[in-house]
């Protein structure tokens, strides 16, 4: 991928590994309600969903661009396990100087107009939403009000949920209700913008797991049009196919690069978004509405087959389709971008598209 | 096969923000002031001013008054013209791919002849590519040039040449050979034609923006110099991929159009209904992309590669990206209550609607485009 200093040994076997644990079968299974731990434990064995914290957190400490590779490969295999989540969740670690434990930490959002706060015997009460797989993960990360602040909290998830709905992706996807949940540990400091953190990384999170995705389905397209023939030759033959390709590559290499730039963008600001807005609107801007597009044309190539839940394709479709809508679609990302324009003092285009 | 196309993403260094930045402050002195006069088109005047500053051959040697600068630094410098709206024309071949062109191809004498010229911005160049039965399709230009005695004789008619009246050199694509059986590439080579050879008669046409940017040019026994053949006699279709990968890639093909998107943000700005802000705030994450693929591109011709592909990708989105802009905007604006109170934004609309549908044109249309790209794939 187009990210610098990414170590391309670590790369392969990320790629090795993730190739080898995501299968079609093993998606349509998690879809049934499966927890693929074997492979969750390969993955975590592997340090990728702590790539971002330091050692002395309980992480691998990987130059911080593996993390966003790590992303891109997972969407690239269409990984039917939560590693774009714990991946943000180590980020948020590693700001608020959280200890992690091996296991599956997720983040939860509260819902707008709900805090949380600890009661007296150190335990919490309350509702949040989780992206996915929450039913599996062992501990869970939240936003704590406390008197002197806000700070990040790591509780352990015991409590009961709500129902559990899968996702588009085929992933399940739970309000997470717990009662009197034991503290594992709180962040020393202030943490006052962490739902902004959160929303930021995690679109360029996601919009490197839809790159990931894009490339996949550009190489599926590839490799069907030149094998599948029609009339007598391969369909790749014919102008209209070659041409809804190239169509297909631009879509795919803008997703790519504009997210690989919001990738070093939010690098070389220590994750701290404060003049990255642009870059990481832009990133999950274009996965979406691009991500629609390559959409449209793989599954217009490969005809009914691409409709089939046998066929891999639709793995990838539908992850795209799941990942656009989180941490904010393309419509709320345009529409902050378009407020950043407009509510300077002068709307000064070029200036900002350039900063 | 290739079946990840990849656009390296690219931090700026550093001291760019300072060319940046003055080019901005020479803009501000040098034509802001006096937009009117100098318009956005063609200005020799203002060509000349860039090229006191130093704003042309950027990344030519030294030796030839070059500035030996990287890409990316003429990269900014071009972008910024393009987005005040400069009248960077006159230059604007010379300087993106005949000069480079020259340097790779042309004798040493042609080379310290006009090189220092362009550079000061006195030299306009033309491209004599497309004729009236040879346009997508190169190789079937017909315009010929025969070796005599005093060196070579063309004859035959360019047509759609931009800037052929203000053109002191034309670089010009002629038939010397037949095709062959197994190659119908090989047969033609490229000459550096100067304008004011005798029997060379320019005919402008007018377009349906009103202007006269394009034209004819027909050769009646137009005799030039042998030393004025560049490169391999037959075999200009080696050549042209650096060429086009200069021509395609560059910020004109995203942002002809971009004032109509300014006129939008000054429009927003005064309107701040959010989904208005939300319109606005997509097609701004669309420049953002186009603009870092083109800056991705710069970089591979830094690093002396030739991204035939890739050009061709960013010049597909980009120019269908600007072409819909006008569109899009009027369909943002134009069920406003107060559209009707907006003379300058209709106008500043309909001025590029009138120039939107050669974007996907010239220079390589959207379908020649796309089957360099399926090329590139693997499925021709
Ligand atoms: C404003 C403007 C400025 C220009 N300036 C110059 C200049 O300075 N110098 C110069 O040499 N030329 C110039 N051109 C010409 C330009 O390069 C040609 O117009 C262009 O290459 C297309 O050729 P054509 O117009 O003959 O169209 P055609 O080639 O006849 O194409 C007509 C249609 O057929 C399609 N088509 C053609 N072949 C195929 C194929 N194999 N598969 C699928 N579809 C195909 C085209 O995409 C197009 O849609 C200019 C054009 C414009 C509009």
């Amino acid at each position: 991928m187009g990210l610098a200093n990414t170590d391309a040994l670590l790369a392969d076997a990320v790629s090795k590994l993730l190739g080898n644990i995501s299968s079609n079968e093993l998606c349509l299974a998690v879809e049934k309600g499966h927890w693929p731990a074997s492979e969750w434990a390969q993955v975590i064995e592997m340090g990728l969903p702590m790539a971002w914290l330091p050692e002395s957190l309980g992480g691998a400490e990987l130059p911080p661009e593996e993390g966003f590779t790590i992303a891109r490969l997972s969407g690239r295999n269409a990984t039917p396990l939560p590693i774009g989540d714990a991946l943000i969740a180590s980020a948020i670690a590693t700001q608020a100087k959280l200890k992690l434990p091996d296991a599956l930490v997720l983040f939860g959002n509260t819902p707008a107009n709900e805090t949380l706060v600890i009661d007296s015997d150190d335990t919490v009460s309350g509702r949040c939403r989780v992206t996915t797989f929450a039913n599996h993960a062992e501990y869970l990360m939240l936003p704590i009000q406390t008197s002197t602040g806000s700070r990040v909290a790591l509780i352990e998830n015991s409590g009961n949920r709500s129902t559990v709905e899968n996702t588009l992706a085929g992933e399940p996807c739970c309000e997470c209700i717990f009662e009197k949940a034991r503290v594992v540990t709180l962040s020393d400091e202030d943490f006052s913008d962490v739902q902004k953190t959160i929303e930021d990384i995690g679109a360029v999170i996601r919009s490197q797991q839809i790159a990931g995705a894009s490339e996949a389905i550009m190489a599926i397209c590839v490799n069907y049009v030149n094998i599948r023939e029609q009339f007598g030759r391969p369909i790749a033959k014919f102008q209209a196919i070659q041409h809804h390709l190239a169509a297909l590559a631009g879509e795919v290499a803008s997703i790519a690069c504009t997210a690989d730039v919001a990738s070093l963008s939010l690098i070389k600001n220590n994750f701290n978004s404060n003049g990255t807005d642009i870059a990481i609107a832009s990133a999950k801007v274009r996965a979406g509405i691009s991500g629609a597009k390559v959409i449209r044309i793989a599954h217009q190539v490969h005809g009914a087959i691409g409709f089939t839940d046998e066929y891999e394709l639709h793995r990838f479709t539908r992850r795209i389709w799941s990942w656009r809508e989180e941490f904010g679609n393309e419509m709320i990302w345009s529409r902050r971008l378009g407020q950043l324009v407009t509510n300077s003092e002068s709307p000064q285009l070029w200036p900002l598209v350039c900063a | 096969m290739k079946t990840f196309i990849e656009f390296d993403a690219v931090e700026l260094p550093n001291h760019l923000h300072l060319t940046r930045e003055r080019v901005r402050e020479f803009l501000q002195r040098e034509y802001l002031p006096n937009k009117s006069r100098l318009g956005s088109g063609f200005s020799p005047e203002f060509s000349r001013l860039c090229g006191d500053a130093g704003y042309i051959g950027m990344t030519w040697p030294k030796q030839y008054g070059g500035g030996e600068k990287s890409f990316l630094e003429r990269y900014i410098v071009c972008e910024e013209m393009l987005a005040a709206g400069a009248p960077v024309w006159g230059h604007w071949v010379a300087d993106r791919q005949s000069g480079p062109m020259l340097l790779d191809y042309a004798s040493e004498e042609i080379k310290n002849d006009l090189i220092p010229k362009m550079i000061a911005g006195e030299y306009c160049f033309c491209i004599g590519l497309s004729e009236p039965d040879s346009g997508s399709d190169l190789f079937a230009a017909k315009a010929a040039a025969e070796k005599t005695s005093e060196g070579w004789a063309l004859n035959g008619t360019k047509l759609w040449t931009s800037g052929a009246r203000q053109a002191h050199y034309m670089i010009a694509l002629m038939r010397t050979e037949k095709a062959t059986e197994d190659n119908r590439r090989h047969g033609l080579t490229q000459f550096l034609v100067p304008m004011n050879t005798p029997g060379i008669t320019v005919r402008p046409v007018r377009s349906m923006a009103g202007d006269s940017e394009f034209n004819e040019v027909h050769f009646d026994n137009v005799i030039i110099p042998s030393d004025n053949a560049l490169g391999e006699i037959n075999g200009a279709w080696k050549q042209a991929s650096k060429e086009l990968a200069y021509e395609r890639s560059g910020s004109e093909r995203f942002l002809e159009t971009f004032s109509v998107l300014q006129a939008l943000a000054d429009y927003v700005h005064k309107n701040p209904k959010v989904h208005l802000q939300e319109a606005l705030g997509s097609l701004v994450a669309d420049l953002y992309s186009f603009r870092q693929m083109s800056l991705s591109v710069a970089m591979m011709l830094e690093q002396g590669k030739a991204p035939m592909v890739e050009a061709a990708l960013v010049k597909d989105v980009g120019t269908l990206w600007q072409q819909a802009l006008p569109e899009r905007v009027r369909s943002i604006v134009g069920g406003e209550s107060d559209f009707d109170d907006q003379p300058e934004l209709r106008r500043d609309i309909n001025r590029m609607l009138k120039i939107a549908p050669k974007l996907t044109i010239q220079g390589g249309t959207t379908e020649v485009l796309r089957g360099i790209i399926a090329r590139g794939l693997g499925l021709r």
